[in-house]
């Protein structure tokens, strides 16, 4: 296991968020949270790498306890790609160079350069590279932020919402980059999601979260309708379509 | 992840020279403004003469007292003063995440015209006498620096006081300034009110920053303090970049986001309320230089804060340069101009920006 969560909570002034969270990632293994608004994915994630203070629990990195490590350390390991990207007069080059900020203290390197050159060809960014941030679409943005964590060369990354502002095309090229770098480099990533197709397809495990604690986790292809409607509370029907899993809402039509 | 080394694209090598260039540009410029700015005056003297008695050797006994003992204090007062006033703005536009952040959006220049109002009225450093080389005098102002100094740095402690209760929302900063700048008005305007001719008119006239107050003894002092602070200010350059990414990619790229806030703030006001209890309130340049920089090489603070320093520098020295020329013999008092030039200069900046 490359990651462990072990009975997390977190509360928000008294109101408690998350009540006892359980769950392991071990390598080359996607796997996607899911659940509806408000129910505390994206505190997990930010509980996760220190954004947030869980107010109990603990999280491990190697068998390691999180607290006990400097946060340039975590920062080594797991990297963080948040759902809204700022942008600014800053060419991508000098954005993704910054992801070098957990290996730096005073000045770059040429190694750092060079890095940041590889993940821009391993991307296939070259075009925008020289490009200022405030000029891009969302798209574009988001791979750029994609790039400055993977230059952190962490062990785990943690993805809120990747698609959430992106188009059919964008969510379908961004979630296989993620696939195959988690994979290819032996990582493991964790991403919290709305569309549930999409997590499906692309992640191993999926994850439901209902009212701050996990209802199930299980592999893609072991999903229910029933699982979904205890957690969304909504009727589905799991179909098979071109080889995918596909979730459809039933009972519900346009005059309903 | 483990990444194979690439190359370094000639490309951005290009592109870094092209940012360096221009600093370097600005600093040749700066060197050669500072001489022409000791040249020029009352009484102008040949540039080539100045250098000599600058660098190499005595040329009359007059240009000697002229160059060191009253141009060259000025003119290296607004170097430093320009500069540190500029890179103060443009950290705080970092750590407060917002474009209006400058030394007056945190109300310290209020707080310091209150502190040397109350140091006229109160503490009695009230006296003025006229002369016919520098207008008006406030007699003792080494209380009245003091007091300017203490109330801008007590305001500067209440703002973080509150902000810290709201743990370090940079909104709350803001606000919290707006709200005590306001109060520190009133106050001083409450004074006013009750002073007589002379002290209301110390309170006023210590109000227009002007370059021409400041001896080699303070000018010491205020570059001390600002060299530190720029050097800091530089040293942390990435942790600023980091939080203008958002502060929870600075968080997750292991930057301790409250302390770089806390501390960029504090440092920031420190040299910003050093500066103006020295000199009197200089507005405009902490707001307009970093917006000027932000424009030509962008911004990234590794290029941002020693291109802002140098601008700070130019356009504080031009702006003191032509109020002692302009209406020679008279000297108008350098923040007079800076505003009114600084102005129009910005908004032109906001509408070409726009336009993109």
């Amino acid at each position: 296991m490359m990651l462990k969560v072990l009975d997390l909570c977190f509360g928000y002034h008294d109101r408690p968020v998350l009540d006892g969270i359980n769950f392991g990632l071990g390598s080359n293994e996607l796997v996607a949270i899911l659940g509806p608004n408000g129910v505390g994915k994206t505190t997990l994630l930010k509980c996760l790498n220190g954004i947030l203070k869980p107010s109990g629990g603990t999280i491990q990195i190697h068998e390691t306890d999180i607290r006990r490590m400097k946060p340039r350390n975590i920062s080594r390991f797991l990297a963080y790609v948040p759902q809204k990207n700022q942008g600014g007069k800053l060419t991508a080059f000098d954005a993704i160079l910054l992801g070098r900020r957990p290996y730096i203290t005073w000045r770059i390197g040429r190694e750092d350069i060079r890095k940041v050159e590889a993940i821009i060809r391993t991307l296939g960014l070259e075009q925008l590279s020289l490009r200022s941030l405030d000029e891009m679409s969302g798209g574009e943005l988001q791979k750029v932020s994609i790039a400055r964590a993977l230059v952190q060369e962490p062990k785990v990354l943690l993805l809120d919402e990747p698609t959430s502002s992106l188009d059919l095309k964008n969510q379908q090229e961004i979630l296989s980059t993620i696939r195959h770098i988690v994979t290819g480099h032996g990582m493991a990533g964790i991403m919290t999601m709305h569309d549930i197709n999409s997590a499906l397809r692309f992640a191993d495990r999926v994850l439901f979260m209902k009212e701050g604690r996990i209802f199930s986790a299980c592999h893609s292809s072991d999903v229910t309708p029933e699982m979904v409607e205890a957690v969304y509370g909504l009727p589905v029907a799991i179909e098979m379509f071109c080889g995918s899993p596909v979730v459809v809402p039933v009972g519900i039509n346009k005059r309903a | 992840m483990h990444l194979e080394e690439g190359t370094v694209p000639a490309g951005y090598v290009k592109y870094i020279w092209a940012k360096i260039s221009l600093i370097i540009a600005g600093l040749v410029l700066l060197a050669v403004l500072v001489v022409f700015s000791v040249s020029i005056g009352s009484v102008s003297y040949d540039p080539m003469d100045v250098l000599k008695t600058l660098f190499m050797s005595h040329v009359s006994r007059q240009l000697d007292v002229v160059v060191f003992n009253i141009r060259l204090p000025q003119v290296l007062t607004a170097v430093v003063a320009g500069a540190g006033l500029s890179v103060a703005g443009v950290v705080m536009q970092s750590v407060l995440g917002n474009p209006l952040g400058s030394p007056f959006t945190l109300g310290i220049s209020q707080a310091a015209a209150f502190g040397a109002a109350f140091s006229v009225m109160i503490m009695g450093g009230g006296l003025m006498r006229s002369s016919l080389s520098d207008a008006i005098t406030v007699i003792r102002p080494g209380l009245t620096t003091v007091a300017a100094f203490a109330a801008s740095m007590i305001a500067t402690g209440i703002v973080i006081m509150v902000a810290r209760i709201r743990k370090g929302s940079p909104e709350v900063m803001i606000l919290a300034g707006v709200a005590l700048g306001s109060l520190c008005s009133a106050a001083t305007m409450f004074l006013q009110y009750f002073a007589d001719d002379v002290q209301l008119a110390a309170m006023v006239f210590w109000t227009f920053g002007d370059l021409a107050r400041v001896g080699w003894r303070e000018l010491g002092i205020i570059s001390a303090v600002t060299g530190a602070c720029i050097l800091f200010f530089v040293f942390n350059s990435w942790n600023y970049n980091a939080i203008d990414a958002g502060d929870e990619t600075a968080t997750s790229l292991g930057v301790n986001v409250k302390v770089v806030r806390f501390l960029g703030m504090s440092l920031a006001s420190l040299v910003t309320a050093v500066i103006i209890s020295f000199v009197g309130v200089i507005g405009f340049v902490g707001l307009v230089c970093p917006h000027m920089v932000r424009r030509s090489i962008g911004d990234d603070n590794r290029f941002l804060i020693p291109g802002s320093l140098v601008t700070g520098s130019l356009l504080l020295l031009a702006a003191d340069t032509a109020a002692r020329v302009m209406m020679a013999p008279n000297v108008l008092p350098v923040a007079v101009l800076t505003s009114f030039a600084g102005a129009p200069i910005f908004l032109y900046l906001l509408v070409r920006g726009y336009r993109r």
